[in-house]
């Protein structure tokens, strides 16, 4: 079976800004909206524009990244924030 | 250059009745053209300090305002030669024609990027004071301005993306209901027109810009705070801290055209924020909240830094 992989938005369609720690706001450029995002959201956004991940993928370099354990509470958040991201059209799943 | 007060009482009733009556405001040029004496003395009192334009220039918003019906008891006002109001009492031409130019400067004129707000300058650097309507930024607004605050605007800032700074489009403030007996005791020196009742804002009456509003509208300013007020009954003036990401997203709130612009209206947002101090803003004595707002000059200028 297939393994869902999800890829962002090239670089020009997301617009990043930054100044208060875990407030970053990005704009969308093909919708037009504006989101804030907090400094997980922020960062699995920015991991998947670098690059296609499975969730494991990207569960795995954000504990890195963000020095949190890889355990089911991140699984979780990342797969509410994955599906948030879709919904926005802020990515995309590939397979 | 001559200025509206500079017409004699008959010229200035002739002029509006025939050609119209031109005049500038900010990089906008106005025609009014009515057949109406006290319409047209009443718009001369408001708009005395500012340059007569020319008719056979551009004209950005071109107002015609006339009476219809029996008795000539209605007015209908039109803008570029669309029908703006129509059918409403002559005693409300004043506030409609006001409300016309509102209409004409939120949405249009998309060259600048445009926030709900009042402007105020001091110093060379300019606060910018976003709100929606009925949270009493134009009472707020005619204290400062009372109080020696440059008047941009008690309505828009208009701020140019290519550098960020504000342009001045001064108008007569707009106050509404009980804020009008609020600075006719602030400022018993403030010019103020006739309370016109029965507008759908309730009884409205207008600030005249000061002079030194009117002679300097070509000085564009930088901003260097973003204050977003609110009154509330009871409060004492307090100024709170506002992260520039939720700065930005509340600014955009209160934006004519963030999203006409698209990018343009996210970046020039964001260097805003970038280059500004940003609050919050609760008070509810005038006096209290002036000199509050008067302290935020102390503050250093932030440096503008690439985003």
């Amino acid at each position: 079976m297939p393994v869902q992989r999800w890829a962002a938005c090239g670089a020009g369609e997301l617009i990043w800004r930054h100044w208060e720690t875990d407030e970053w706001l990005v704009y969308h450029v093909p919708s037009g909206e504006t989101h804030l995002l907090n400094d997980l959201a922020a960062a699995a956004l920015q991991v998947l524009q670098q690059e296609c991940l499975t969730l494991d993928s990207l569960m795995r370099h954000l504990s890195d990244e963000q020095e949190v354990a890889a355990d089911c509470d991140l699984q979780l958040r990342l797969e509410e924030l994955l599906q948030h991201f879709d919904e926005l059209g802020l990515i995309e799943s590939v397979r | 250059m001559k200025f509206v007060s500079d017409l004699a009482s008959s010229d200035l009733i002739k002029q509006a009745r025939t050609a119209g009556l031109c005049w500038h405001i900010g990089p906008f040029v106005v025609r009014m053209r009515t057949p109406l004496r006290d319409v047209a003395r009443e718009v001369a009192f408001l708009y005395e300090h500012f340059p007569l334009g020319s008719n056979e220039g551009f004209i950005d918003f071109d107002v015609s305002v006339r009476a219809k019906g029996p008795f000539g008891r209605w007015i209908s006002l039109s803008v570029n030669g669309d029908v703006t109001f129509d059918w409403f009492r002559r005693h409300l031409a004043l506030p409609l024609f006001e409300w016309a130019l509102h209409g004409c400067i939120f949405h249009r004129s998309h060259q600048y990027f445009k926030l709900h707000s009042a402007v105020v300058e001091k110093g060379g650097q300019a606060v910018i004071l976003p709100a929606p309507p009925g949270s009493g930024k134009s009472t707020l607004c005619a204290a400062l301005v009372s109080r020696g605050w440059r008047l941009l605007s008690d309505e828009v800032a208009m701020i140019q993306p290519a550098d960020g700074w504000l342009v001045p489009v001064p108008r007569p403030i707009g106050l509404k209901e009980k804020s009008i007996g609020v600075i006719r005791n602030f400022a018993p020196e403030a010019k103020l027109g006739p309370a016109w009742p029965g507008t759908p804002k309730g009884a409205v009456a207008h600030m005249q810009p000061p002079l030194e509003s009117a002679l300097r509208v070509q000085e564009t300013v930088k901003p260097a705070w973003l204050v977003f007020p609110a009154y509330r009954p009871g409060a004492s003036a307090k100024l709170a801290s506002l992260s520039k990401a939720r700065a930005l997203l509340r600014a955009a709130e209160n934006s004519f055209n963030y999203s006409i612009l698209g990018r343009l209206g996210f970046e020039t947002l964001a260097r805003l924020v970038q280059e500004c101090h940003c609050y919050e803003f609760e008070y509810s004595d005038l006096n209290e909240a002036v000199l509050q707002l008067e302290q935020l000059r102390s503050q250093p200028q932030l440096v503008a830094a690439a985003v």
